[in-house]
């Protein structure tokens, strides 16, 4: 496998498709030589990995001479070709070309090597009718004496687990035999095949865990991914009393243990169910975790902080008197493992340490990133919600945070906790107020910068120093662009419902009738009037903005304008409803539920997802509705059981443990409205609302179907129970 | 849910990408132009560290957890979801280091590498499987690149074969004399 030309520095520079194309015609030699074919082998994978895309005719033509490198007896090159064959990825139709050598390897081969690796690519190739004839030969090689071709083995079935479940399932014994292993590797990789056939029953899972935790594997992987897997059940379904003690001593067990990773893992686990543990458990936990902080790996102390840290959100008190060595970590060279203690230093501050600590932290905010000042933002509203009467340092510590350089989305998450504060500390509406009007005087987005001016209109008359803040706004008259002058315009209006203040901002908009933008006179103009007859209530519609709106998009879609006249609006409503709409939209979309009816017509409805296998007893599809501020996900229930109905089905989303965990919640963010009764094979209709949500997020959330059922046999109804199951996971998007 | 790796990249001194590796990459990763811009960024995070030869560092770049250890001239990244147990990857990244090790017969720097890359890919391909762990330990995953037991000597080689037959002419003698003097 050597090579022996010396190679130019910029080698890899010089790997060019069309020429490595060329140089493949070397696989069809006959006598293939190692060191011709091998080199070019690399190459192509190299330029895979870079991602160069190759076209259909292109990777064909690397496939189809790859496949005649089979005939080479070379041990180097078929091992090369078994990688590169993966690489690739041949095409279903191409398949064929190899599928009988790949056979013949697994059947025949005396070279375990050669085996392994031809397993491993039929994982990748494997198809259904393949799968037929290759059974037998999996379920022996799982069982084969050599640990490698056992692995490769137990993979390709943790694969067809996706897709051939009830398959997989038949070798359980063989999997089985494999847990016993003397090879700590084959007991993890049978561990994990195992867990995939008995996931889908909880019983069967509770079960288990429990043979698991006595087993006392070998392999620290394997003791580290089995508590994963409890870490992972516990949020998602309840155990026996009995387990939970069991799992509870595994865990503390663990806890002892000399590889830090199962350490760690097992540490995580007690915190995030803490409420699961006993006291005595879960401060033995704390405690590993403090001792990781003073660990010399880098890698140990960011797990310990970065653990702690979650942890701190939620029980800062357990943790307070140890505060020294996280001031340590401030010291690291490694900036995020500082902010992380930081950030916990902040949760577990006290009144009398929260100086300093507000001190040592502005030494520092020049070198953090902003997602890490959105942390630190966080941090402090918990703080101040915990500790209000310092809402004046931690004001200006924020207010200093806003004035430095920072990006759009860093602003905006500063300006939305500030507003939050503002709803929930009455005593700091000043201050915020205040921080906010310094803000609009050098704020570079213009979306936000409305907002703050708007909200400064808004609240600005009813705080103690109304004068001072109208400064700050008629200055964005006379510096700022057309939008921010209009909305500058607005603001200044709210505060003449002062009477002290009227004359002067009178005179302040008067100065707008001047102005170069039209929008800006014309407000100029309507407010003044609006002052002239001491009228400052907000004006109302005729009719509601929701319908205004209805006929507004039925007029952008339809091109047909009309002239606008109160009373032909509630005629053109009849229209609405009656003519056609120019896409195939469902009109009574949601037709029994007045207020999702109210939501009128989504942005855009997702394709239908089906979310149960099509021969299920009960099959669910999906379909997510987008509106400007929320989803809704209409579940369709098809009940295909002749001798029960269901009643109240509704889809559980369990949030936690993904990126939505703790943004949203049944009732706050998640609305439910579960179906009519379901007959006997007929179908029904669910929805479940998610409100929309700052920010980007993207989660795969597992849903769980919960129903009423009703046994019938015939016309008798024998039984009724509440009953739930599992259903594939729903991707959720919010941006 | 399982214990995985997302990524593997191996980066030279002067930035360039040898090779790298995306397991199941999805959203932002799944395109090329995706991969460079993550790429970048882990650049441009890393400039502001001094790393310490061979000793693992940890950042945190978008939505991920990234792993590195800079052997020499090259500098291996490992990266997964922010929910990976990061000493888990700090195992990960140290047993695949030793792997290549054992593979190069030595320490590990760039032009090693480049001379000989297929093994550098054979590796990262013995040690994980759509980004689960096919082997964890470093002489199991030398093993299979090699195709033999690693520290045996290379199946061909003279020098072997001459002290072998030197020793059966050894034992012969040895025989040979104990058989006269026990005649004697």
């Amino acid at each position: 496998m050597k090579k022996h030309e010396a190679r130019a520095p910029d080698f890899l520079s010089e790997i060019e498709k069309t020429k490595v194309l060329q140089e493949a015609k070397c696989f069809d030699a006959s006598c293939n030589n190692p060191r011709d074919c091998i080199p070019v082998m690399c190459k192509v994978v190299y330029l895979l990995s870079k991602g160069e895309a190759f076209t259909e005719t292109e990777s064909t033509e690397i496939f189809f001479r790859a496949c005649k490198l089979y005939q080479s007896s070379n041990p180097q090159i078929r091992k090369m070709l078994y990688f590169l064959l993966k690489e690739i990825r041949p095409k279903e139709s191409e398949v064929f070309m190899i599928t009988s050598s790949l056979s013949r390897d697994l059947s025949t081969s005396e070279n375990s090597y050669f085996k392994a690796s031809a397993l491993r690519v039929m994982a990748k190739i494997l198809d259904p009718t393949m799968l037929i004839q290759m059974e037998r030969f999996i379920k022996v090689a799982i069982v084969d004496s050599n640990d490698n071709v056992s692995s490769a083995a137990l993979f390709l079935g943790l694969k067809l687990c996706k897709t051939h479940l009830e398959v997989v399932k038949k070798w359980v014994t063989e999997v089985q035999e494999k847990l016993t292993s003397k090879n700590s590797t084959i007991h993890f990789h049978a561990m994990l095949l195992l867990y995939e056939m008995k996931k889908g029953d909880a019983l069967a899972l509770s079960k288990f865990f429990e043979s698991m935790m006595n087993l006392s594997l070998k392999s620290p992987l394997a003791q580290t991914q089995l508590i994963r897997f409890i870490r992972f059940s516990l949020k998602t379904s309840k155990f026996e009393t009995g387990t939970m003690t069991n799992i509870e001593k595994f865990l503390t067990d663990s806890l002892k243990r000399s590889q830090d990773m199962v350490v760690y893992e097992a540490a995580k686990t007690i915190c995030e169910h803490s409420e699961y543990m006993q006291g005595y458990t879960i401060t033995s936990a704390l405690s590993v975790l403090q001792l990781f902080l003073v660990s010399s790996k880098v890698t140990t102390k960011f797990a310990g902080i970065k653990t702690l840290n979650t942890y701190a959100m939620k029980h800062a008190s357990y943790l307070t008197d140890s505060t020294g060595e996280y001031e340590n970590l401030l010291t690291e060279q490694n900036r995020s493992l500082a902010t992380m203690a930081i950030s916990t230093l902040l949760k577990l501050s006290t009144d009398s340490n929260i100086d300093k600590l507000l001190g040592m932290i502005s030494n520092f905010m020049n070198e953090v990133s902003d997602e890490f000042k959105i942390e630190l933002i966080e941090s402090i509203k918990v703080l101040c919600l915990r500790m209000p009467h310092k809402h004046q340092q931690l004001n200006k510590f924020v207010g200093d945070i806003l004035k430095d350089e920072g990006g759009l989305q860093l602003k905006k998450i500063i300006i939305d906790t500030l507003l939050q504060l503002f709803d929930s500390l009455p005593q700091a509406k000043d201050t915020i107020l205040m921080t906010l009007a310094e803000f609009s005087e050098d704020c570079i987005y213009e979306n936000l910068h409305l907002r703050v001016i708007h909200f400064l209109g808004e609240h600005g008359p009813n705080c103690k120093n109304p004068s001072r803040l109208i400064r700050f706004i008629y200055n964005r008259l006379i510096l700022e662009k057309p939008s921010i002058r209009a909305a500058a315009v607005s603001a200044l209006f709210k505060f003449s419902k002062i009477k002290e203040l009227r004359s002067s901002v009178m005179t302040l908009i008067q100065k707008c009738l001047e102005d170069k933008d039209d929008e800006v006179r014309e407000r100029a103009a309507f407010y003044l009037s609006r002052i002239s007859k001491n009228d400052f209530d907000r004006p109302s519609l005729p009719i509601p903005i929701s319908k205004l709106e209805k006929i507004l998009a039925h007029c952008k879609n339809t091109g047909k304008g009309f002239a606008f006249d109160i009373q032909v609006t509630s005629e053109v409503k009849e229209e609405v409803k009656k003519a056609p709409l120019p896409e195939k939209v469902n009109t009574s979309l949601f037709s029994n539920i007045p207020e999702l009816n109210a939501l009128g017509q989504p942005l855009k409805s997702s394709n239908n997802m089906s979310l149960t296998e099509k021969n299920a007893e009960f099959v669910v599809n999906c379909v997510i509705h987008y509106f400007t501020s929320c989803q809704v996900l209409e579940f369709k229930i098809n009940n295909t059981l002749s001798d029960v109905t269901l009643s109240g089905v509704t889809a559980s989303l369990h949030v936690e443990g993904t990126t939505l965990e703790g943004l949203l919640r049944i009732e706050d963010g998640i609305l439910m409205y579960p179906s009519q009764t379901i007959g006997k094979n007929s179908s029904g209709v669910s929805y479940v609302v998610i409100k929309k949500l700052s920010g980007s997020r993207k989660a795969s959330v597992p849903t769980f179907l919960k129903y009423k059922v009703t046994e019938y046999q015939g016309d008798t109804e024998l039984a009724m129970f509440d009953d739930e199951y599992q259903i594939e996971n729903i991707p959720i998007e919010l941006a | 849910m399982y214990c995985e790796i997302k990524g593997v990249l191996f980066i030279d001194s002067d930035g360039e990408k040898i090779y790298g590796k995306y397991f199941n990459p999805t959203n932002e990763i799944s395109t090329p132009a995706g991969q460079d811009l993550f790429e970048k960024q882990l650049k441009s995070k890393l400039s502001k560290f001094t790393l310490k030869n061979k000793e693992n560092e940890v950042v945190l770049i978008d939505s991920f957890t990234v792993v590195l250890k800079m052997v020499n001239n090259i500098t291996v990244y490992l990266f997964s979801g922010h929910d990976e147990n990061e000493i888990f990857m700090a195992s990960v990244i140290d047993s695949l280091v030793e792997a290549l090790e054992l593979v190069y017969r030595g320490e590990i720097e760039r032009s090693k590498i480049i001379e000989e890359m297929e093994l550098l890919m054979l590796t990262v391909d013995e040690m994980f499987e759509d980004g689960n762990i096919l082997s964890f330990d470093a002489p199991s995953i030398a093993e299979k690149v090699l195709m033999r037991e690693v520290g045996e000597p290379a199946p061909v080689k003279t020098m072997a074969k001459e002290s072998l037959f030197g020793r059966a002419l050894q034992n012969a003698k040895q025989a040979i004399t104990k058989s006269i003097s026990a005649r004697k």
